[in-house]
């Protein structure tokens, strides 16, 4: 029998779990954030749940899956108030401490089930398409395109490693190590493919296979690696940047340390040779490039770097680039702090524990590219690429598929590849296809809420709750918000410190227009328009229909244009006019974006109207 | 809620309300961020790579990224253990998982190996698998043998 204390404990307990706690008796909060709607991949708004340090948020894919993604709520900011220029309402609720738990590990756990399905359809994808390359008699590694071909000069760097790995590996080991993998090469078999791929279920947390051709490609990769080892080759100058810019010169300590730095990643390179993981190659071809760039920064004392930008990165042409100079000096002035801060954590590391940070040097190596590539358009007249998203330098080359099986055996391969790749694709699309009503962002997410906070999934037929704007009323109806904040979008947070500071009539006239604002600036990615509507109610009819005038006026020029610009200008000129409709009755959908935004902190959260209510009215 | 007016304005405003339902594209097919600059992720659709775009962002502090690989690491280790799958081929996933995340030499950074402890926790593998498995993910080296057990430990 239990006895009365005990059992009115244990149905504390239980009542903690099932019901939400006021804001005043809970430690824990998590906030349900509604994202303003703006014209492009989202004119209906969009939902996220911040837990703990991640934001998840579902986002429709063009194959049309739902796919949950995660972020931290820094990077989540400056994606959608900063660049996307959305503002953000948080709905804070507040939960015990075991509800707050529950929801963290529902999402964590189905956003893990999910990446790894959808990587292991990654992996299908580059079987097949590896296959279809060595079918063609040639194959693309990554890292293969650093480097000259034989017979360049030998680069300083690289034979100084080269005579460090013989000194500890012993004479014949390039030879013997290369005689091996073309042993391998020709041993591999595209017939002793992966297992079948696992089925597919929420739950299941499946292994990507390695097959064949990734394995054929990982054996190349290495062979190609220990060639330039054995060769000593030069680095294409095409793969570095650098400026004369007095930031990327050499300082002291700079100078003091780079033989140090050079030395560990040295070390490192040398004990990557004894790795038995199967994909060493390209990282021993990464280490060499940066090896021989750091030589060539010794040599002109000056940071050259590898080029880290993106083939395809965003780009501000160099006519406009001299027209913007706030935003040159934002973007300046963020690179000259970032390299500042990698500089340090760097030397840090380096007298820390003597070993070559790798993450510590990415991130060097980034921010000198962020300075290198402004100072350059700035100094020499280029166009600017936009360092957003800077990637892991990879320069693919092309190279013969050597000791490749049969063409008949790679075809019967690429046939079951392919069949494999879409019967696990059409799996997937099953499992997480997007439905406009029954399986949107908002609908998952909520979903996803009610089982954690409820148990089970709560109906929702003949209800708007899939309306991004509307499931915020659903959410404080079954959830109980205790606080509405609002975090600005990066334009009315700068409206908002101008209002304070300068004359509110010269500030409403001089930022109404894209014209003459000193916020934003105009980019390829926004349709035509001429007045913001966001910050506006009573002029919003009013101003519609200027831009409407302006998105047709545009539309007509861009039909003579097409055949010159592609339709680029009837493009943005019909999307100017179609966003311009609802400004006509009072809504605005569009609010213009921004190619760069400062990651130095710029939101403020304010206080809309508390309590329960289901926030300010927009 | 019922819809007034004529029939014309009802057929307006489906369309209208269609375009107030829509959710995110997702960024990762509208921007080009990947987590490396090969030609693979290009000549492919950019929204294709699951790993790419999602935690390699270097708009991340060095912290954060480094947290988040480490949590990564120990979700891949303790799915690896539960399902028993080949060694090779979870060290290839190690290094595609590290390349995510903008690292290439994954053996040489602690993180891995901490990360790695801490997905023998969540596995809950007992100390006799424990040591064998610390010895086989570190080939031995005192000091990696030395990370795998504080990540196990945090899980304890």
């Amino acid at each position: 029998m239990i006895r009365p204390v005990a059992r009115r404990a244990a149905l504390a307990a239980l009542l903690a779990i099932l019901l939400p706690l006021p804001g005043w008796a809970s430690e824990r909060f998590i906030d349900y954030l509604y994202i303003d709607a703006n014209e492009g991949g989202s004119s209906g708004g969009h939902v996220a749940l911040h837990v703990d340090n991640d934001v998840f948020h579902f986002e429709y894919r063009r194959t049309g899956m739902l796919v949950l993604r995660r972020e931290t709520l820094d990077e989540f900011r400056h994606q959608y108030a900063g660049l996307e220029n959305r503002t953000i309402e948080v709905s804070r609720i507040p939960v015990s401490e075991a509800r707050f738990r529950l929801v963290r590990e529902r999402f964590r756990h189905r956003y893990f089930v999910q990446r790894r399905q959808l990587e292991v359809l990654d992996t299908l994808r580059t079987e097949r398409w590896l296959l279809e390359q060595m079918l063609q008699g040639r194959v693309e590694l990554d890292g293969a395109g650093f480097f000259l071909g034989e017979g360049s000069t030998p680069d300083p760097a690289l034979i100084a490693l080269r005579q460090r790995v013989l000194d500890t590996h012993g004479v014949e080991f390039l030879t013997q190590r290369m005689e091996t993998l073309r042993r391998r090469l020709s041993a591999l078999d595209p017939s002793e493919m992966s297992e079948h791929p696992p089925g597919t279920s929420v739950d299941e947390t499946p292994a990507a296979p390695y097959g064949f051709s990734r394995r054929y490609r990982d054996t190349l990769t290495a062979l190609t690696a220990l060639e330039v080892l054995a060769t000593a080759r030069s680095l294409r100058s095409e793969v570095t940047i650098t400026a004369a810019a007095n930031d990327l010169r050499l300082g002291a300590d700079d100078a003091r340390q780079l033989p140090q730095l050079s030395d560990v990643l040295a070390t490192s390179l040398v004990r990557l040779l004894d790795s038995p993981r199967p994909d060493w190659g390209f990282p021993l071809l990464l280490g060499m490039a940066r090896l021989a760039a750091l030589e060539r920064t010794r040599e002109a004392q000056q940071w050259v770097f590898l080029d880290v930008f993106h083939p395809n990165a965003e780009v501000i042409e160099r006519a406009r680039v001299v027209k913007r100079p706030e935003l040159i000096s934002a973007v300046l002035g963020d690179a000259q702090s970032a390299l500042e801060v990698a500089r340090v954590r760097l030397a840090s590391r380096l007298r820390r524990d003597d070993t070559f940070g790798e993450g510590e040097f990415a991130d060097l190596e980034a921010a000198g590219n962020r300075l290198a590539e402004i100072r350059r358009a700035l100094d020499e007249g280029r166009d600017l690429r936009v360092p957003h998203h800077l990637v892991l330098p990879a320069r693919p080359g092309v190279r013969p598929a050597v000791l490749a099986p049969s063409s008949t055996a790679l075809a019967a391969g690429l046939v079951a590849a392919r069949q494999r790749e879409e019967a696990y694709g059409h799996a997937l699309e099953r499992l997480y296809g997007y439905n406009i009503v029954t399986r949107n962002c908002v609908s998952e997410l909520l979903g996803e809420l009610d089982v954690a906070l409820r148990g089970d999934r709560v109906a929702v037929e003949g209800s708007l709750s899939f309306v991004p704007a509307a499931s915020t009323l659903t959410v404080n109806e079954r959830y109980g918000v205790s606080q509405v904040l609002r975090i600005p979008s990066h334009r009315r947070a700068g409206l908002a410190r101008l209002y304070q500071e300068k004359n509110p009539l010269r500030v409403f006239l001089q930022e109404s227009n894209t014209i003459t604002s000193t916020l934003y600036w105009r980019n390829s990615r926004d349709s035509i328009f001429v007045f913001f509507t966001d910050d506006v109610v009573v002029t919003r009819p009013v101003f519609g229909a200027a831009n409407l005038a302006a998105g047709m006026a545009a539309s007509a020029v861009g039909l003579a244009t097409a055949p010159f610009d592609r339709g680029k200008l009837l493009r943005a000129g019909l999307k100017g006019a179609l966003f311009s409709l609802p400004e006509l009755f009072f809504q605005n959908i569009r609010k213009g974006s921004f190619e760069y935004v400062s990651r130095a902190p710029d939101v403020s959260e304010m206080p809309s109207s508390s309590s329960s209510s289901p926030g300010s009215p927009r | 809620m019922r819809l007034r007016g004529s029939g014309s304005a009802r057929v307006m405003l489906i369309p209208a309300l269609l375009v107030l339902v829509g959710c995110s594209f997702s960024t990762s097919s509208q921007s080009v961020s990947t987590s490396s600059a090969s030609s693979e992720s290009s000549s492919r659709s950019s929204e294709s790579s699951s790993r790419s775009s999602e935690s390699s962002s270097r708009s991340s502090t060095g912290a954060e990224r480094q947290s988040r690989y480490r949590e990564d690491v120990r979700s891949y280790t303790a799915a690896y253990v539960r399902s028993g799958a080949r060694f090779d081929a979870f060290e290839k996933e190690l290094g595609e998982l590290a390349h995510s995340h903008g690292l290439t030499n994954w053996e040489e950074d602690e993180a891995t190996y901490v990360g790695i402890g801490a997905g023998l926790g969540d596995a809950a593998v007992d100390t006799a698998q424990l040591e064998t498995y610390k010895a086989g993910f570190s080939r031995s080296d005192p000091l990696k043998m030395q990370a795998i057990q504080r990540g196990y430990d945090t899980r304890q």
